[in-house]
């Protein structure tokens, strides 16, 4: 035996010794990769890693532009603003049914998978050592995009794990956060963002831009008071509303038919776009539909698989621009009597590439403030805003004179303003409380049932299994 | 790096560890046996019968002429004194009827070349054990003398290294290159020849081959008829399979040709006892899964089997196709496979390494098995020229039946009567509007077309002495049974060339390979949307093959789904395969030797999406237009050099060391352009032309290194034993972890060679027990997970690139344990006309590697780590091959297998809710469900039993805890059968395949229920519930959601999932090879006609969905039925 490891060990040495080194293991990384510790070490490769993660918020499911999961198209359906056509998305008909299942909704982990980017870069940030010319811009954009994404994930889903770190085992064991909790963080990011971001425009190197997809110091204001609103903090809610008002150096509302084009002045922020594509909204309703169409189920032939509501259809008021300019009417031919479609004609521009998705504009800013005031008891005040809105769209002014009735009359502006943009009509319904009625009665023309549970979205199962301390929303089966 | 060079001084201490491995396979010693090859004469393939009393050996010689064609020759007066026999005996083979009949005689025979010689016995009748014919007794002292002669095989080719040796003597030799040998013999001495993978035969030397007038001797040995001498490929070198320790399956040429096959995965399935392979996709060119025993795996299921063609690490699994989801092939060819790439025609042997020993060598990248393929080489012999050439059409396989109109409008009515609503305008089926007379099966519109396959095949081979060469050329072509009619067809241009240096010393073999394949068809998979269309919509095709768009204007799924044959693809996939072996024998007993490959495989894919598939109406259609290329490349380089040292230890035993090193450089790189909005479709061949153009680029490295040692040793011909050891390198480990040292044991004990086996059981011809044991590494992970890395997102935002993180980083990852038993016994009786093998195997993985799954909540949906959990994966194999009727004309043999595997959890990961399905003492296969209850008679509806026991029509309320069922979806076995028959002329194989397993039913496929405007079913849904109390498997139909909801539930039940065992009948050949008569007035060396048909019949209860790809959106298997001719000149 002996004999036998001898020899054995002379040639393997032999050969270990001829044979290559440890040295040809040390492979450069894929061509299109760098290691993490590269990524925090100059102003140019942060800038990308935050511009990284804009991208993938305009590409994600919540605001990206598949119909199966764009969230504001999907939560027109969950609601009475859309109609659906489709017979082949299951997901579409469980939406548009009422009758989501946790496996429907992939929001959440889209939204936390966004989340950890924007932890991973403030940590990045934070513990970079070189010297960064823009590091405020970088970190105020990341802390306005956690706000942004945490303002959803709390809507959809009510109370939510808050996961401030990038760290895999805490994050995996996390429970859930009181919203108002989860608030009190959105507020402070945003708080945050405010302080470091610029008052201008600028694009992903620190230099000052028209184009107004990179979040300033007015967006995380905006967004601010949007928050405030929801969170039911009135005053804050208006003085936030105030400082974008009154910037009218910058902001402005447009006639309606400009309202949606690339960087106007009514436009805070919006997303550019992350694929070659027109506009989603376009491709969700219009995808170069003629104006008449030879039967009930054509649209389907261009992809389109949701029409307004007529109930939404008929809540505008006589000569509402808006309705001439941001509704398309669609006839069926050789239907007896004649029938027309509706489909929202918002983003009407097929141009590929140079529509931005707005998340936030004036126009709601004048809203919130609108809301805030009639809560506050400054009638007045909110008449004006609301007027201003109205007068826009050609209409006269409200009729409303007291809070409840101008409360009133806000929601029913909020609903023909923002209709199909941004889950505003269910976060309305939701944070007016207003959702369980107006659902209850709605939903049996669309073959549906409302129950109360539905407010909050299913939290996925794979969550609920793989976190013991996570509990599900209450009426969804896991 | 911390860890220097390996070859710094560090690393020299570290080597410890290496012979410490050693010392652990030390402890782990087996000793078992091999046997010689047993000394046979080619009298073996001949049987006789007869029966008789006191029969004279005139009678008996008489009968073994006529059955055997043998004559019998004896000196004369012999027989006067034989003594008169009798027996009965039926189909006895030849040597054993000898036996029997001399066994009381004073004489002995010996047969060559057609010829019984007897001569006089030189000793009283002996022992038992003595049967075997002896040296006749010499008429004088000889005086040894050289004899000179020629070996070679049955074209007439010579044998190189054949062994030469003379019986009862030390004197022995072997053949040259051009088979000539020369040995020193006394005339009467009888010499025995062998060689891998033929027949040994006996040659008696007679006084005219020696001396000055001699005659010159040429010695022709017949191909083995046993599987136990038919040659295997080990990682480096061959052997056969009679003194192989390890477990390895080989198919051959022969049995691959008669499967008229796009790719050899489907000739072989079926036929290697532990290799699951499943057809993904009928689509020529399309994915296959390929699992080797268990699937010993937490989340990536399959891990498969690495592929190594003629030495060089090849893509085995599905290639860096397109992902485009919207415009890709991802639907089509479910990810392609590389074998599609090879011609089958071209493959020698396929090779299947399943135990440690057997696969240890390849370190980590064996760990889940090897598939080694060895490619056609030249051979020695005259120059020969062979062509082949068949043709065939392929059809549509197995798919379920669909209602007709009469029942689907009828369903609908139900549907709507049941929802308690009424037709409304949109219901164009069955409103009036399209007419309830008119049917379509809409599957044979789209798919109905038979396509035509042809494939050719040249090869030119010959040479002499040291040198010889192959050169080949071949071409295919498989057209698509889908309306448009796109084909992939393939050239393949190899050589093979083989040269040596005079003295031998010093040997060279190139071989090289270029395939082109071209592929143009749809790059869409019809039968996902054939379930969509009512039966009586319009036709969306005009009678010139056009969409219609106008004539079935008002149905949306029509003509929409059927502009799709409108889009353009173009596949040329490339692929270079390059071989150079070099062998230095410097000094005897040494040799070194270094295999180099290489393997390119590029692909280029273009694919369009112009306005014609878009409504005409459509305004902004040439906006959408859509244009991709694709271009993919691996490559991969593998440089093992080895050297081998024998000699001969303790005088019975021979010694092998080999060491050497095996690098591994492979890239895998792709870029893609894709564009929108073209101006023109004639401009979608190039996608830069596009309003708007994207493009990426990856390119991503792995790098392997290991070294090996192997001794292996054999004692006496009866005891081998094998020790393999390993140190393996990854990059796919951090830098401190990047080493692991393997290794196993092998020992087999050939104990038909002991002398009391042959005294007592001498009706076993072959008996062998072997086991081994090892420890495997595993790296079967995602490169760099080791490492937090950041990648460009491939898009911009506001005109700035991107960077994104990839990973959740594991830096402490480590390498993946796999311990590997086997015990396997192989036993032939009858001269090998049974042969039965029996295997057991029992592996268990630890430090398993896993992407664990995490809450989403941490950015990723998992995490890699070393599992602490233990799974074992363990099986029974059997293989029965017999010959079940030997005759001169009519011969008919059997091959049965069949593999039985299981996996068990042994223990849970501690990191805790890993996955729910993971049960201990369960397989990991399996799932959780919940208990359905079947169709509640009173609503029509699905209903469960909850945990609690309460049946309900549960649409919510059930939870995680109610799904308390557990299926196993792994195959409970699965294997083939194989029957050959000759005659005369003819031969007939047809050969099954089987596997037990359950499957995803058509109904949970469904997506949506019937009763849907435009969704058709299948007949299923005939006794589907109508009224209370009706009791049927099948639910009411509804258009309501809620149904649809309900189906979510149902999937997660065990109503879900059906029996899904098959048997299938995979292949039927039929040949006629043309009579050696024929054949040389024909001056033709040899010429076949056959006839052949795959995939002909399937017998399954799966509801008519097909039973191996289990999938109702994805083209099932075809069928395949050619003709054709195989000459050689």
């Amino acid at each position: 035996m002996r004999i036998i490891i001898k020899h054995f060990a002379i040639i393997t040495s032999i050969l270990l010794l001829t044979t290559g080194c440890k040295k040809y293991l040390d492979t450069p990384l894929p061509a299109n990769t760098i290691s993490a510790e590269n990524a925090y070490i100059s102003d140019n490769s942060i800038s990308a890693v935050v511009t990284g993660n804009f991208e993938e918020v305009s590409s994600g499911d919540v605001f990206g532009g598949s119909a199966g999961s764009n969230l504001a198209y999907l939560t027109s359906l969950y609601v009475d603003e859309l109609q659906n056509l489709s017979t082949s998305s299951s997901h579409n008909i469980a939406f548009y049914n009422d009758a989501i299942q946790p496996g429907d909704t992939k929001h959440w982990s889209s939204l936390y998978t966004e989340i950890f980017d924007v932890n991973s870069t403030i940590e990045g940030i934070r513990n970079s050592t070189v010297n960064l010319y823009y590091k405020n811009q970088w970190l105020g954009e990341s802390y306005f995009t956690r706000a942004l994404l945490y303002f959803y994930l709390t809507n959809l889903y009510g109370d939510v794990p808050l996961a401030i770190t990038s760290d895999y085992a805490t994050n995996n064991t996390l429970s859930r956060t009181p919203q108002s909790q989860v608030y009190q963080q959105i507020i402070a990011d945003l708080r945050q963002a405010q302080g470091l971001l610029n008052s201008g425009y600028t694009d992903a190197y620190g230099v000052a831009s028209t184009h107004r997809v990179r979040p300033n110091r007015y967006a995380a204001t905006a967004l601010l008071a949007k928050t405030y609103l929801y969170a039911q903090k009135w005053d804050s809610a208006a003085t936030q509303a105030d400082s974008v008002i009154n910037n009218t150096d910058s902001y402005a509302l447009l006639s309606t038919d400009k309202v949606f084009s690339a960087n106007g002045k009514e436009t805070i922020w919006g997303l550019a776009p992350n694929v070659s594509s027109a506009a989603y909204e376009y491709n969700f309703f219009i995808a170069g539909m003629p104006a008449t169409i030879p039967s009930l189920n054509a649209p389907l032939d261009y992809n389109v698989f949701g029409i307004m509501d007529t109930a939404l259809v008929s809540a505008f008021e006589a000569g509402d621009n808006r309705y001439t300019t941001w509704v398309r009417p669609v006839s069926v031919s050789g239907t007896n009597p004649a029938f027309t479609y509706y489909f929202p004609n918002k983003y009407s521009s097929p141009a590929v590439n140079s529509v931005n998705e707005i998340i936030l504009r004036l126009a709601e800013i004048y809203l919130i403030r609108a809301e805030a005031r009639a809560h506050l008891n400054d009638i007045s005040g909110a008449q004006s805003d609301l007027n201003a809105i109205r007068t826009r769209a050609g209409l006269p002014n409200t009729t409303a004179g007291d809070q409840a009735g101008l409360l009133s009359a806000i929601a029913k502006e909020r609903r023909i303003e923002l209709f199909t943009e941004g889950a505003n009509r269910f976060f309305d319904l939701k944070r007016t409380g207003t959702i369980d009625a107006v659902m209850t009665a709605f939903a049996p023309q669309k073959k549906a049932t409302w129950n109360h549970y539905m407010q909050l979205f299913p939290i996925p199962t794979n969550d609920l299994i793989q976190d013991p301390n996570l509990t599900p929303n209450p009426g969804y089966q896991q | 790096m911390q860890n220097a060079a390996y070859c710094s001084r560090s690393a020299w201490l570290r080597r410890r560890n290496f012979t410490k491995t050693l010392l652990v396979m030390k402890l782990t010693f087996l000793l078992m046996t091999a046997a010689f090859l047993h000394v046979q004469a080619t009298g073996w393939t001949q049987s006789v019968t007869l029966s008789g009393k006191n029969l004279n050996m005139k009678q008996v010689f008489a009968a073994i002429k006529k059955q055997t064609g043998y004559v019998v020759f004896s000196k004369k007066g012999l027989l006067d004194e034989a003594r008169p026999v009798s027996f009965s005996v039926h189909d006895m083979p030849l040597v054993d009827f000898l036996d029997l009949t001399m066994k009381d005689q004073p004489f002995t025979y010996l047969i060559a070349d057609k010829t019984i010689s007897l001569s006089r016995r030189p000793a009283p009748v002996v022992a038992p054990a003595e049967k075997r014919p002896e040296t006749p007794a010499p008429d004088q002292t000889p005086t040894p003398t050289p004899i000179t002669g020629r070996i070679l095989d049955a074209d007439g080719n010579p044998l190189a290294g054949a062994t030469i040796s003379v019986k009862n003597s030390k004197i022995s030799g072997s053949s040259g290159a051009d088979g000539v040998f020369t040995l020193n013999v006394s005339e009467g001495d009888v010499m025995i020849i062998s060689y891998v993978g033929y027949a040994s035969q006996q040659v008696r030397v007679s006084g005219q081959y020696l001396g000055a007038q001699k005659k010159a001797l040429f010695i022709r040995l017949q191909q083995g008829n046993s599987d136990l001498d038919q040659v295997q490929v080990l990682a480096h070198g061959t052997s056969t399979k009679r003194l192989n320790p390890g477990d390895i399956t080989t198919i051959t040429a022969k049995e691959i040709e008669k499967n008229p096959v796009n790719n050899v995965f489907e000739a072989i399935q079926g036929k290697v006892p532990g290799l699951f392979i499943q057809q993904v996709t009928g689509q020529p060119g399309g994915a296959f899964t390929l699992r080797l025993r268990g699937s010993a795996n937490f989340t990536t299921g399959a891990i498969p089997p690495l592929i190594v063609v003629d030495g060089v690490r090849y893509p085995g699994g599905t290639l860096p196709l397109s992902t485009d989801a919207s415009y890709g092939t991802q639907n089509f060819l479910q990810g392609g496979n590389g074998l599609n790439y090879i011609n089958p025609n071209d493959i020698a042997s396929i090779d299947v390494l399943k135990d440690a020993d057997a696969t240890a060598i390849y370190g980590s990248s064996g760990a889940y098995g090897v598939i080694l393929i060895t490619t056609k080489k030249a051979k020695p012999g005259n120059s020969s020229l062979t062509a082949n050439v068949y043709t065939g059409v392929s059809i549509r396989g197995e798919m379920p039946k669909l209602l007709n109109t009469q029942q689907y409008v009828a369903m609908r009515q139900e549907a709507l009567k049941n929802d308690g609503l009424t037709v409304s305008p949109s219901d164009l089926d069955i409103n009036g509007t399209w007419p309830l007379t008119r049917y379509h099966d809409w599957r044979k519109v789209y798919m109905g077309a038979s396509a035509q396959s042809t494939n050719a095949s040249l090869t030119y081979s010959g040479g002499a002495k040291n040198s010889t060469y192959m050169i080949s050329g071949s071409l295919r072509n498989n057209g698509n049974i889908q309306r448009h009619k796109g084909s992939m067809g393939d050239g393949t241009l190899r050589f093979s060339l083989n040269t040596a240096t005079a003295d031998d010393k010093f040997n060279l073999n190139l071989s090289g390979s270029f395939l082109s394949s071209k592929s143009d068809m749809v790059p869409y998979d019809f039968s996902q949307s054939l379930a969509l269309d009512a039966p009586n919509a319009p036709p969306a095709f005009l009678p010139n093959g056009s969409v219609d768009w106008i004539g079935a204007a008002d149905d949306p799924n029509g003509p929409s789904s059927a502009a799709n044959i409108n889009r353009t693809y173009k596949n040329v996939t490339n692929n270079l395969l390059a071989n150079g072996t070099l062998v230095y024998r410097p000094v005897k007993g040494v040799t070194l030797r270094a295999i180099i490959g290489y393997n390119d495989m590029t692909t280029k894919e273009l694919m369009g999406y112009p306005t014609t598939t878009m409504n005409p109406t459509n305004t902004q259609a040439a906006q959408q237009t859509h244009s991709v290329f694709h271009y993919s490349d691996q490559r991969t380089l593998t440089v093992s050099p080895y050297a081998e040292y024998n000699r001969t230890l303790w005088k019975k035993g021979e010694l092998s060391v080999k060491a050497g090193g095996e690098i591994t450089d492979r890239l895998t790189y792709w870029n893609e352009i894709s564009g929108i909005g073209f101006s023109s479709d004639a401009l979608l061949s190039d996608p830069a032309a596009g309003s708007s153009v994207v493009s990426s680029y990856s390119q991503t490295p792995l790098r392997a290194l290991g070294f090996y040692g192997i001794i292996k040793y054999v004692w006496d011909q009866k005891y081998i034993i094998d020790l393999n050891g390993r140190r393996d390198g990854s990059t796919r480990f951090g830098p401190d972890n990047r080493f692991g040292n393997f290794g196993s044991v092998a020992a087999a004990w050939i104990f038909s060679e002991e002398k009391f086996i042959k005294d007592h059981a001498s009706f076993l011809s072959y008996g062998k027990l072997r086991a081994s044991t090892g420890v495997i590494g595993g790296d079967a992970i995602t490169d760099y997970s080791y490492l937090s890395t950041y990648s460009i997102t491939g898009g911009t935002y506001d005109g700035a690139p991107g960077l994104s993180p990839n990973i959740l980083a594991n830096p402490n990852l480590k390498w993946e344990k796999n311990r590997d038993k086997e015990i396997g016994l192989e036993l032939a009786f009858l001269h090998d006309r049974l042969f039965v093998e029996g295997n057991y195997y029992h592996n268990v993985t630890s430090n398993q590697l896993v992407a664990r799954p995490v809450s989403t909540v941490t950015g990723f949906p998992s995490y890699t780590l070393n599992s602490d959990a233990v799974i074992r994966n363990s099986g029974w194999e059997m293989s029965v091959n017999t010959t079940n009727i030997k005759t001169r004309d009519f011969t008919w043999s059997t091959r049965f297998n069949i593999s039985i595997p299981t996996s068990k959890l042994l223990k849970v990961p501690t990191q805790a809710n890993q996955n729910t399905n993971y049960i201990l003492g369960k397989p990991l296969t399996g799932i959780l469900l919940y208990k359905y209850a079947g169709v509640n008679p009173e609503t029509g509806y699905f209903s469960y039993t909850n945990a609690k026991g309460v049946t309900q029509d549960y649409t919510s309320g059930l939870t995680q805890a109610d799904k308390t069922e557990f299926i196993d979806l792994a195959p409970k076995f699965y294997g083939g059968f194989q029957n050959t028959v000759t005659y005369k002329q003819f031969s007939l194989d047809f050969s099954f395949s089987f596997t037990s397993r359950k499957g995803l039913n058509s109904l949970a496929q469904s997506g949506y229920l019937p009763g849907f405007t435009g969704i058709n079913a299948t007949t299923d849904w005939l006794r589907r519930w109508q009224k209370p109390g009706d009791n049927t498997d099948i639910p009411k139909v509804s258009i309501l959601n809620l149904f649809v909801d309900r189906l979510s539930n149902f999937t997660k039940s065990t109503g879900a999932y059906t029996n899904a065992s098959y048997a299938r009948l995979q292949n039927l050949s039929f040949r006629y090879h043309f009579s050696p008569d024929l054949l040389r007035k024909m001056h033709l060396k040899d010429l076949t006609i056959y006839l052949q048909g795959q995939n002909l019949l399937t017998i399954s209860k799966f509801g008519g969905l097909d039973p191996e790809n289990l999938s109702a959106s994805v083209i099932p298997p075809l069928r395949v039925f050619t003709g054709g001719i195989n000459l050689t000149l």
